[in-house]
């Protein structure tokens, strides 16, 4: 399935590991959509006339304010990204502070990432980290936190 | 970049205050449009926050291009999609898109279009 553009030249960390692309690339939805089981919605604090954001939520762009939000779907922080029988695992991404990325674990243990406008791939956690893409917009920081909540049976598997 | 100068010929006629420019003027918009767009897209392609992509230069530098990019913005959004809500919005003044559909992409561009073909920016 193509990517746009050669997806390890921008993501330098996926050379040195396993990792699959397994969707197209799309503008329909984005990270924190994936994130949350969606494929058809894109999500954005920023802009409130064109984009989805749950009302309850603050509209700031910190992590901090992703992680408020991701908590009220039911995420808590957790200690570490390692895998939990029962549970679903998010890993939030941040560059000076700012919300870059998030990525979801699936059951396997391995995650799975919507790479803005571009394909999904399933992947390694730190292959997004390091090292650090020369390419601006694909240059997600550091992992900054980890949150679980418990699965339920109809979550998506992929 | 494409330059308007008032006082040579590329301004052929004034119509209630708009300036009618020659059509190689308009052209040489056209052709700066789409290399600005495929910039635009090449280099934001991979954020998944808005910001980064609408102050883009390029994406800027379409904006400024005012009313004359509409039709081009909305051949692009039907023919490649990406995120010319904002641009839309900025240069008409207009926002078709339903609150509840707000972030539903294909029902977010087929409002555009709506409104466009109803306006008269496209047939």
């Amino acid at each position: 399935m193509p990517c746009l553009g050669d997806i390890t030249r921008r993501l330098p960390g996926l050379e040195s590991s396993s990792y699959e692309v397994t969707s197209d690339a799309t503008d329909h939805y984005n990270c924190v959509a994936w994130a949350m089981g969606e494929d058809d919605r894109w999500w954005s604090h920023e802009l409130d006339a064109d984009y989805y954001w749950p009302e309850q939520a603050e509209r700031d762009g910190g992590a901090p304010a992703y992680q408020a939000m991701f908590r009220l779907y039911g995420f808590e922080a957790c200690a570490d990204g390692g895998s939990e029988p029962g549970f679903e695992k998010i890993a939030i991404f941040a560059d000076g502070g700012r919300f870059t990325h998030v990525a979801r674990q699936l059951p396997s243990g391995r995650w799975t990432s919507k790479l803005g406008e571009n394909c999904d791939i399933e992947h390694e956690i730190d292959s997004l980290t390091h090292p650090t893409s020369s390419f601006p917009q694909y240059r997600y920081g550091d992992i900054v936190g980890f949150m679980r909540r418990p699965r339920r049976a109809d979550q998506p598997r992929s | 970049m494409a330059k308007i100068n008032p006082s040579n010929s590329d301004v052929v006629a004034h119509d209630r205050g708009h300036l009618m420019v020659a059509q190689s003027v308009v052209e040489d918009l056209h052709r700066e449009f789409l290399a600005l767009a495929a910039q635009w897209r090449e280099e934001t392609v991979g954020y998944s926050v808005i910001t980064p992509k609408v102050v883009h230069p390029a994406y800027l530098r379409i904006i400024g291009m005012g009313p004359v990019a509409v039709p081009w913005i909305l051949r692009e959004l039907e023919e490649h999609g990406g995120h010319w809500y904002v641009a839309l919005r900025s240069i008409t003044g207009a926002n078709p898109v339903p609150r509840e559909d707000r972030g539903r992409i294909p029902r977010m561009r087929e409002a555009w279009l709506a409104w466009a073909r109803d306006e008269g920016w496209i047939d």
